[in-house]
């Protein structure tokens, strides 16, 4: 029998193919169900192994660009005192010179309520800012936080080994997250900008989706399809202190003594 | 026909890894279309232990 080269290469590329035409018709089932197939953040390990480069995600390498070209206002900020271009930017060179006297988890501790008390903005773009944007403004969403206490414990010496921002589906709430996830030794840290600062273990209503710092992007979730952004209608809580009771209430504790 | 075979084993091996490689775009695509916008209010969050909050009162002093 003979077999034309052509038709051997159509079948192989084929055969080859499949896989990710399967991957792309498969039908995104439920969130609510599906989501549980994503494990708790109190599961979380920084052991795996990431499927993919962060300058393959375009929110980082935005992000990241926008970092970059900030260097240069920051630098000048933390060189001198008076080229600081806003009051809030002075305080946060004073926040990286108190917290390079602490131990690490002390500056744990600093970062994350320091970056707690700026002002929660609405996004009309989904961006994530540099931080010196959110130093400079004390503004910022949960991710804007999360990614200022990344870049500032990077800036005190936490190795990214060490740090993941992560984004995830808060179960109590209906809605998508942003938080910090910091390693110290076997313990692992939440600095979430709604509940505090808790070891991973009593965060128990949080599922992982994906997380991301500058050695790659891990996805927590494979099974899990995210939907298409129309259908993924935000029904948080806007009153947040009612929601922080409420968590509270429901058994989520404070950060007293985590960090012990 | 060595020519055929070649080609065709070398097909079969780069295949599957572009395969792969659009496997995990498609999917990074899907995990950037999580948009975490939403609209919160100042957050609460908890009282700092005594130390830090003594620490972060002086860095609010500060100007």
């Amino acid at each position: 029998m003979t077999v034309r080269p052509g038709t051997l290469f159509v079948v192989l590329a084929a055969l080859t193919a499949a896989p990710v035409g399967m991957a792309q018709e498969a039908v995104a089932p439920e969130k609510s169900s599906v989501l549980k197939t994503a494990p708790r953040m109190a599961s979380f390990a920084f052991t795996s192994a990431p499927i993919a480069p962060a300058s393959d995600f375009a929110p980082w390498v935005a992000q990241d660009a926008q970092e970059s070209a900030d260097d240069v206002r920051l630098g000048r900020c933390l060189a001198d005192k008076e080229q600081c271009e806003t009051v809030d930017l002075a305080r946060f060179r004073r926040v990286l010179e108190v917290a390079a006297t602490l131990p690490p988890r002390e500056q744990l501790g600093l970062v994350h309520h320091y970056f707690n008390k700026v002002t929660w903005t609405s996004e009309s773009r989904d961006s994530w800012s540099s931080l010196t944007q959110t130093a400079a403004q004390s503004r910022g969403d949960c991710e804007d936080i999360a990614l200022a206490k990344y870049r500032t414990l990077r800036r005190l010496g936490w190795g990214p080994e060490n740090l993941r921002v992560v984004i995830g589906w808060d179960n109590e709430e209906k809605d998508w997250h942003a938080w910090l996830a910091a390693r110290d030794g076997e313990a692992v840290f939440v600095l979430d900008s709604i509940l505090g600062l808790q070891r991973a273990s009593a965060y128990p209503h949080a599922r992982v989706v994906y997380s991301i710092s500058e050695l790659g992007v891990w996805d927590h979730a494979p099974d899990y399809v995210p939907p298409d952004r129309a259908g993924d209608q935000v029904t948080a809580e806007a009153d947040v202190p009612k929601r922080a009771a409420r968590l509270a209430a429901n058994g989520y504790v404070s950060n007293k003594g985590n960090l012990k | 026909m060595k020519k055929l075979v070649f080609a065709s084993v070398m097909v079969a091996i780069a295949a599957p890894a572009l395969a792969q490689g659009d496997k995990e775009q498609t999917r990074l695509a899907k995990l950037e279309e999580i948009v975490v916008t939403a609209e919160k209010a100042q957050p609460t969050g908890y009282q700092p232990d005594a130390k830090t909050a003594a620490l972060l009162a002086e860095i609010e002093k500060s100007k």
